[in-house]
């Protein structure tokens, strides 16, 4: 009767243990976009030599990390060597073009993110990416917010106050971004054009680095950026953050006002990417979609978005495509407006 | 715990078996990548970063420190030995490095350059030792205005930085400053001089430039005149180590490049480059020797290879205290040490200081490491030489062409490569300084960004530029280094005559 008793409850939990894998591997979007249980048929694709992963952003970019995370798993996952290519230039336009472009054998893949996709084929006619059919949108890695902080010097405590005062003075208060066209420049300019604000937004190139001393030195008001590179002086008492350019709660500054709720579209976070070549070979294709939800999904990589602020979205194929049409309407208010 | 106690601490825990093994892999494995033409440090420490994922946080920061120091270190020795500085800031060490093997003396000039580098490194640890507390806010201090000052004056200063006549050093500076301009422009991300092509768009590279203009015109240079090339006979070790003379004449130099380093390490920008620019120019200013330089000075070579050194020091300091890494080899450094859960900003030093300290060790065993490691290969590099001609020279084409390939897999370095190996051979020909065209290429852009930063801070004053004690005090040393001699020259002319008025510039090669 014992036995009998163990034997149930091991049943019981082997077969729960199976189910949590089945809505493991089968989230909403695996499943909407018929990759997640393409793995049921046993067949799996094996590659029998090194794979290249091409990064559009030079090696130690503040962007490279996230890249060489998913290809260490990859090749972890599949068992060849994923080679690291950093082919930086052209805001991500050369890297992108040498994916889609490359043989579509599985054997090259890469990063990418919205801006290449959505933002630059409208600028330039001679990508050779132009829809989303150009290339296989394979999954999204993750999204990081900007974060907006003014130096703690400054008078205002709250978003309110911040905003009213770039009311009150137009083109008066310095906003620093890493460059123009960038994401955290982006953002203002949708911030702009929602409340009729303006500021005076400042360029600095040079990875960030650059705008973030000008702001903890006091020599320009505010600031945009993504959290970990601000964190330490926040922690320090040198900057205070006021709001974050997202629309639902981020984890590593959950207390501040979310722009995106406040004024609708007024943002778009930076967006990773793992694409590959159109016209994947099937066999492998399968595998590649399964193997990317894969390692997004795990625990790995979620430790490793959690460290950098990155915040994991696992969506692939018709529904990452989606997005990233979605995108090419906020880019073109953006390019049509004065801001 | 103060800053004795800290480094004394930094030293204790680095003086274990383990991460001397790290050090010594990582100055071996620089070394060999920097002596590689176009592999320098950045190549060097991506190749090196996987690998420290897996080890414990000290070990592999200590590994890529190593890699660091060994990469200058390795990428000086191409210059010295064929003309071909393997990285930028190499550039100037070529100058008299080079001469000094034509005459012979290939194995003192690397022997003082590693002496040099562990000098350099000592007393940039003592620097940051002493001043940390006060170090780590002189970033802060550099606006727009400020650096627009600094690189806009040293553009100045630095265009004869290997002396010859005004217009054999502003040509070129100018040359170097227009190669900067093609690409993306910075700040609106305009396309200029692409002419359609989307390569082209990435720009100039330092990599290719220095070494087509140094490395593929001395072939050239070669193929024309065989007799150029430096003849090694035997190497002997009385001939490897530096005459009793040279050692003597190498110690202010170690000196003033470690300080004027250390200092600019404490900036953003390519300060290991531009302290080794600027040390060559105050040894040509100061030195006693002055008058040699250019035709195998032991100064111009001491001086310059401390100072890279002693920046690699300095620029931890931003780096740890501020989190802000100045160049690609130290965001490589910051990544491996995020992924190890230790995120560096203004609270490091007082929450982490094993951190702190240890990494400011590391990087004082690495040049420890680098020492005992060369000093006894210093024969092996100088027999390199005595490969024949027709079997050395297609070899470097080959590595260089990859080099030059493999910093941005990109064909466009490799046109580079071959047109500026042109460009610096009719230079050469015309008696043109070839260093003051890298001088241009690597400050044009940033006078350019720093203009264009400040000009949108201030919304179009220009009146901004000259509103800071700083940046005001550093136009006029710049306006003073320029002109001052001239004024000099002309003041004591008048006072005792034309007769003691015989300064000799030498031009380069």
């Amino acid at each position: 009767m014992k036995k009998h008793a163990l034997r149930g409850t091991l049943a019981a939990v082997s077969a729960l243990a199976l189910v949590a894998c089945g809505s493991d591997g089968g989230s909403e979007g695996g499943a909407a976009a018929g990759g997640g249980d393409s793995g049921g048929d046993g067949t799996r694709w094996e590659p029998n030599r090194p794979i290249t992963y091409i990064i559009p952003y030079g090696t130690g970019g503040s962007t490279d990390p996230i890249g060489r995370q998913f290809a260490s798993q990859l090749s972890e996952i599949l068992g060849v060597d994923v080679i690291v290519e950093n082919r930086e230039g052209g805001a991500a336009t050369i890297g992108t073009t040498a994916i889609v472009t490359a043989q579509p054998d599985c054997y090259t893949l890469g990063l990418s993110n919205h801006t290449a996709l959505a933002n630059q084929p409208a600028l330039n006619p001679d990508l050779p990416f132009q829809t989303t059919d150009d290339y296989t949108p394979l999954v999204k890695l993750a999204d990081i917010p900007v974060v907006l902080a003014v130096n703690a010097d400054t008078p205002w405590q709250t978003l309110e106050e911040f905003l009213a005062a770039a009311e009150a003075d137009p083109n008066g208060i310095g906003y620093a971004t890493s460059g123009a066209g960038g994401t955290p420049d982006t953002n203002a300019k949708l911030l702009e054009i929602r409340t009729g604000i303006e500021l005076n937004r400042v360029p600095f190139s040079g990875g960030g680095g650059e705008a973030l001393t000008a702001v903890v030195s006091g020599e320009i008001e505010s600031i945009g950026t993504f959290y970990p590179s601000m964190e330490g002086f926040v922690d320090s008492g040198d900057l205070r953050p006021l709001g974050v350019f997202y629309d639902e709660e981020y984890a590593p500054t959950p207390d501040l006002p979310l722009i995106g709720e406040q004024f609708e579209g007024a943002i778009t976070p930076a967006a990773y990417y793992t694409i590959a070549p159109a016209g994947l070979d099937e066999e492998c294709r399968d595998t590649l979609v399964e193997v990317s939800e894969e390692i997004v999904t795990s625990d790995e990589f979620a430790a490793f978005a959690e460290e950098n602020g990155y915040v994991v979205d696992p969506i692939q194929l018709d529904d990452l495509a989606q997005e990233i049409n979605d995108y090419r309407p906020v880019f073109a208010e953006i390019e049509d407006s004065d801001a | 715990m103060n800053s004795w106690e800290g480094l004394l601490y930094g030293l204790e825990l680095v003086f274990t078996p383990e991460l001397l093994l790290a050090a010594f892999i990582g100055a071996a494995a620089g070394t060999a990548i920097g002596v590689l033409p176009g592999l320098g440090p950045v190549a060097g420490a991506a190749l090196i970063l996987p690998l420290t994922f897996t080890l414990p946080p000290a070990a592999g920061l200590i590994m890529i420190a190593g890699v660091y120091a060994g990469s200058m270190y390795g990428g000086s020795t191409t210059s010295v030995l064929m003309n071909m500085p393997g990285e930028a800031a190499s550039v100037v060490t070529a100058i008299d490095g080079y001469e000094m093997t034509r005459k012979g003396r290939a194995g003192p000039a690397l022997s003082i350059m590693a002496v040099g580098s562990f000098i350099a490194g000592t007393i940039a640890i003592i620097l940051v030792t002493l001043m940390s507390p006060l170090l780590s806010n002189v970033a802060l201090l550099f606006g727009p205005a400020e650096y627009l000052a600094l690189t806009g004056g040293g553009l100045l200063v630095l265009a004869r930085v290997s002396g010859g006549s005004p217009a054999s050093g502003f040509f070129p500076m100018v040359l170097g400053v227009l190669l900067g301009t093609v690409g993306v422009e910075q700040v609106t991300g305009f396309f200029r001089y692409t002419f359609g092509i989307q390569d082209l768009a990435l720009g100039f590279s330092l990599v290719p430039v220095a070494i087509g203009l140094y490395g593929i015109a001395e072939i050239f240079l070669l193929i024309e005149d065989p007799e150029r090339a430096a003849k090694v006979k035997s190497v002997k070790l009385r001939e490897l180590l530096p005459s009793r003379e040279e050692w003597r004449r190498a110690w202010a130099p170690w000196g003033r490049g470690s300080v004027i380093g250390f200092f600019f390490g404490l900036l953003p920008g390519p300060s290991a480059t531009l302290s080794s620019f600027a040390s060559y120019r105050t040894e040509k200013a100061v030195s006693k020797n002055r008058d040699k330089l250019g035709t195998g000075a032991v100064e111009g070579v001491a001086g310059p290879e401390a100072a890279n050194n002693g920046a690699a020091v300095g620029s931890l300091v931003p780096l740890l205290s501020l989190g802000l890494p100045f160049s690609a080899t130290f965001a490589l450094m910051l990544a491996a040490m995020v992924v190890q859960g230790i995120q560096p900003g203004p609270l490091l030093i007082e929450q982490r200081p094993d951190i702190f300290w240890s990494l400011i060790a590391s990087m004082y065993v690495a040049n420890v490491m680098l020492l005992i490691l060369n000093l006894p290969m210093v024969g092996l590099w100088v027999s390199v030489l005595r490969i024949p001609k027709s079997i050395l020279m297609p070899g470097i084409i080959v590595i260089a062409v990859l080099g030059a390939f493999s910093t941005r897999f990109n064909m466009l370095d490799v046109y580079v490569l071959v047109l500026l190996g042109a460009v610096g051979y009719f230079l050469r020909k015309l008696d043109f300084a070839l260093a003051s065209m890298i001088v241009g290429l690597v400050l044009g852009p940033f006078i350019e960004k720093h203009f264009r930063e400040g000009m949108f801070l201030s919304r179009g004053d220009l009146s901004y530029f000259v509103d800071s004690g700083i940046a005001i005090g550093m136009w006029v040393v710049a306006l003073v280094v320029l002109f001052g001699g001239g004024i000099w020259n002309l003041v004591r002319r008048r006072i005792v005559g034309e007769e003691a008025d015989k300064v000799k510039l030498e031009v380069e090669d």
